[in-house]
């Protein structure tokens, strides 16, 4: 009488366990089943809520919920294709929302959360101080959502401790893997490398029913953990688990063939970069493109490729400045037009003075040969405890630029003390998982 | 040749021998200057890659094209304006880790009359081309102020706009340039196995008394400490001969036969080690040989670039390094050895030691008569890596072998006696 549900049981464990994800680190917990199992399907899902929400807004003149709605559709849709498109149908939706709905009730959470995707951080407090909890969406819990997003408005000004109190405190409140990943990102540039690590692995298990995407950008941002510490190996081994849990998603592609070029192949990587390139047309993908080949030494290839990423970017600036100006300042980097590039790094920095708008504005301003204004920006990232691969290597940069071999010394060993590959020559193909 | 760290003597040494160095670690070019004293020689590394974009070179590693781009990358001003000559000794491309690089030396002479250690250096290779790209430059070598290759110093970089950088290294030191030869002695005695190893060979017999073709009873504490002074003071004279007048006068002499006659001379010792062929006269024989060690030494001085001034300073520096690891390394080996000779079980330790450097000798001999290695002479190095260990080994040999004779004579036996060979 026990032993055939104990088996049955026993059975089933076993293929929860193992189903479709052999080969995952054990670290991570199995995804929850689901229907959805690839990129293309989640955002073909989204689509079909999208046209089911605009439908619904059509017939009824005064349904604020079903453009409200749409426009969460549109920012989780943006989250995964990287299209400012994407953001332009979220702002009208959520204009339609706003318009329509009666002054208790307007989507103001709902405007906060996009402010927050477009950088416009000003906006974001004014947003959730006006905004009223609404209780029609599940998946909202307004006080613990608005103590994280003050938290990612922390963070972005520079303030990341306070940021770390205010996500501890909605984790209390409400537990949530997105509370979880963003103290894990404060740690993995502020804290020890293992403890990092573990964060985000805990991370993983704070929902009950963990989705394929959501553990696959846990899987995607271990595995730029591990890049970024020189473990390239166990670096590609995540990204692979991300792959096997949502396929086709593009920020994963990238970062496979980015460790790809790193093992050697980069002639191999380019080839699936322009691919991937050309089915999505980012771009930041563009971008890649451009740098592989000028590292190739192909410069008319190169060129071909910066012309197609700037035509993005130029749509991009042109609508969403302050989103894009940090990938503006890169493109610009990489294209060699220095004035731009500190041009967009300045405007980011004001937009968001935080460790990496400083150390991108530093990287700029060496490029245009400006060390002065360079060094002094790195000092105080460091002296917070703020660090990050491209810092270390820039402070080694500007301090042997500035003749202080004692410094420079001690910024190498500081450097490769954290990431024993800092200085490996391939290391200059990495552009993906930085931030 | 492998290091062997002579325990005491770096202890002794070790507030001198503080050394960081810094490896090539950077994807951009590094610029490692030797300063001396007619001039400053430059070791450029460039990564092939950024080599070939920025240059154009037509073809595979065409190493007289690169030269003669480099030579147009690079140059040297006086404080007065004056420039400075310049020379791509060599190029070569090697893999050794990561990507391929380019390697070159390049040569660098003042003006008449122009200072050595001050000048403006451009440096525009890959740099002018690729704004992005920095070199680093370091001194790798600068005897004036103590700084030896282990000790290399990054002292700036150059990038964009910013491609020439002010050097200005101060006055030599004399004192300075006396430490850094005594430094560099104490290396160059403590990585020479072929050095010690005949200092060792002949100390093997030291503690005994020849007896005819043979080498008989052991000799007081106070005659081997006696006999050991004797050889290693003649050994002493002999090669601070030949390294003071060969440095002083400049001499390059050809290394083959000189490493050749060093080789021969370890043959000789252990030879004698077994069995006395040139007995009472260990000392003119270690003092001719010096002769020939000392010809080794004044090459690696030459090649330092020591010069000026404070060149004679400099070659006692050196000397005086070379002493205290010899004098450190011979107390070592003298105690167990003096030990053992008062047990019946020297005969073949000698005979076992003089064996392996026999073997050595001959391994090294083939090897520097046909110019390829040889893993023998491999496998000696190996094992002269081991060294402390091998003294480990000895001295517990010399307890072990000295309790032994002792449980013997307490049975009866007769004791203090060493076999003849």
């Amino acid at each position: 009488m026990i032993i055939v549900p104990a088996l049955v049981i026993s059975l089933a464990s076993v293929w929860w366990s193992g189903s479709g994800d052999a080969g995952t680190h054990a670290e991570l917990p199995v995804p929850f089943p689901a229907p959805l199992t690839s990129w293309a399907e989640h955002v073909e899902t989204i689509d079909r809520a999208i046209a089911t929400h605009q439908q619904r807004a059509g017939r009824e003149p005064t349904d604020w919920l079903s453009p409200s709605a749409e426009a969460a559709s549109w920012i989780d849709r943006a989250s995964m294709t990287g299209r400012w498109q994407d953001y332009a149908e979220a702002e009208r939706a959520l204009a339609m929302a706003m318009a329509r709905a009666p002054e208790s009730n307007k989507p103001y959470p709902l405007a906060a959360r996009l402010a927050l995707a477009l950088h416009r951080n000003q906006a974001v407090e004014p947003a959730l101080t006006a905004a009223v909890a609404d209780r029609t969406f599940r998946e909202v819990a307004p006080q613990a959502d608005a103590a994280a997003m003050r938290g990612d408005v922390a963070m972005y000004q520079g303030d990341w401790q306070t940021a770390d109190r205010l996500y501890l405190s909605a984790m209390t409140a409400s537990p949530d893997a997105a509370f979880a990943m963003r103290r894990a990102f404060i740690l993995e540039r502020t804290g020890e490398a293992g403890m990092a690590h573990q964060a985000w692995i805990d991370a993983a298990w704070v929902n009950p029913r963990p989705t394929r995407r959501m553990l696959a950008a846990i899987a995607l941002r271990l595995g730029h953990h591990d890049l970024t510490r020189g473990q390239w190996s166990e670096a590609a081994a995540h990204y692979a688990d991300a792959d096997r849990l949502l396929p086709g998603d593009w920020h994963v592609a990238a970062s496979l063939l980015q460790m790809r070029a790193l093992d050697g192949d980069l002639t191999g990587a380019l080839a699936g970069m322009e691919a991937l390139a050309q089915r999505h047309d980012l771009p930041e993908l563009w971008d890649a493109v451009a740098a592989w080949k000028q590292a190739a030494g192909d410069a008319s290839g190169a060129r071909v490729a910066l012309d197609r990423a700037a035509r993005g970017w130029h749509d991009w600036t042109a609508r969403y400045p302050e989103a894009a100006a940090a990938h503006a300042a890169d493109h610009a980097l990489i294209a060699g037009d220095r004035d731009a590039a500190v041009r967009w790094a300045e405007a980011n920095y004001r937009q968001r003075p935080y460790g990496d708008a400083a150390i991108l504005l530093a990287t700029a301003l060496t490029a245009k040969g400006d060390y002065a204004r360079a060094r002094p920006l790195l000092t105080p990232v460091t002296a917070s405890g703020w660090r990050t691969m491209e810092g270390d290597r820039l402070g080694f940069e500007l301090a042997a630029l500035a003749g202080d071999g004692d410094a420079a010394e001690a910024a190498q060993a500081a450097a490769l003390e954290r990431n024993p590959r800092a200085f490996d020559p391939a290391a200059r193909l990495i552009l993906f998982g930085l931030h | 040749m492998q290091r062997w760290p002579g325990l005491l003597a770096l202890l002794l040494l070790l507030p001198m021998l503080t050394a960081s160095a810094a490896a090539h670690v950077t994807p951009n070019s590094e610029l490692t200057i030797d300063f001396r004293d007619d001039g400053i020689l430059i070791d450029v590394i460039i990564p092939e890659g950024d080599y070939v974009t920025a240059s154009g070179a037509p073809g595979q590693r065409e190493k007289r094209w690169a030269a003669a781009w480099l030579s147009g990358q690079v140059a040297g001003e006086a404080p007065d304006g004056r420039p400075w000559s310049v020379r791509v000794e060599s190029v070569e491309f090697v893999q050794r880790a990561g990507p391929p690089d380019l390697h070159a030396q390049i040569r660098m002479t003042p003006p008449r009359g122009g200072p050595v250690r001050r000048l403006s250096l451009r440096w525009d290779a890959v740099v002018r081309q690729n704004p992005d790209h920095f070199a680093l430059v370091l001194v790798g070598h600068d005897h004036g102020a103590n700084v030896l290759p282990q000790d290399r110093r990054l002292i700036g970089a150059v990038r964009g706009e910013q491609r020439t950088l002010t050097i200005d290294r101060g006055a030599a030191s004399g004192w300075a340039a006396f430490q850094a030869s005594f430094r560099l002695g104490v290396h160059h005695i403590a990585e020479g196995t072929d050095h010690l190893l005949f200092l060792l060979s002949l100390l093997l017999p030291a503690p005994l008394v020849a007896a005819g073709r043979t080498w008989g009873g052991a000799r007081t504490t106070g005659s081997a400490l006696g006999q050991l002074a004797k050889v290693i003071t003649a050994f002493t004279l002999g090669h601070s001969l030949t390294l003071l007048i060969a440095a002083l006068g400049r001499w390059h002499l050809p290394t083959q036969p000189v490493e050749l006659a060093i080789a021969l001379s370890i043959l000789v010792a252990a030879i004698h080690a077994v069995r006395p062929i040139f007995p009472g006269r260990e000392a003119w024989v270690a003092a001719g040989f010096g002769l020939v060690h000392g010809l080794a030494f004044a090459t690696l001085v030459s090649d330092a670039g020591v010069g000026g001034s404070d060149r004679l300073l400099s070659i006692v520096g050196f000397n005086l390094g070379i002493e205290a690891v010899q004098l450190v390394v011979a107390g070592l080996a003298i105690v167990p050895l003096m030990v053992l000779a008062r047990t019946p079980d020297y005969r073949w330790v000698r005979w076992a030691l003089a064996l392996i450097a026999a073997v050595a000798a001959l391994a090294w001999i083939i090897e520097r008569m046909s110019g390829t290695a040889n893993p023998v002479a491999g496998l000696i190095m190996t094992l002269a890596g081991q060294a402390p260990w091998l003294w480990v080994g000895l001295v517990v040999l010399a307890v072990v072998a000295r309790m032994r004779q002792a449980r013997v004579s307490g049975s009866g036996a007769t004791s203090g006696r060493s076999p003849s060979s």
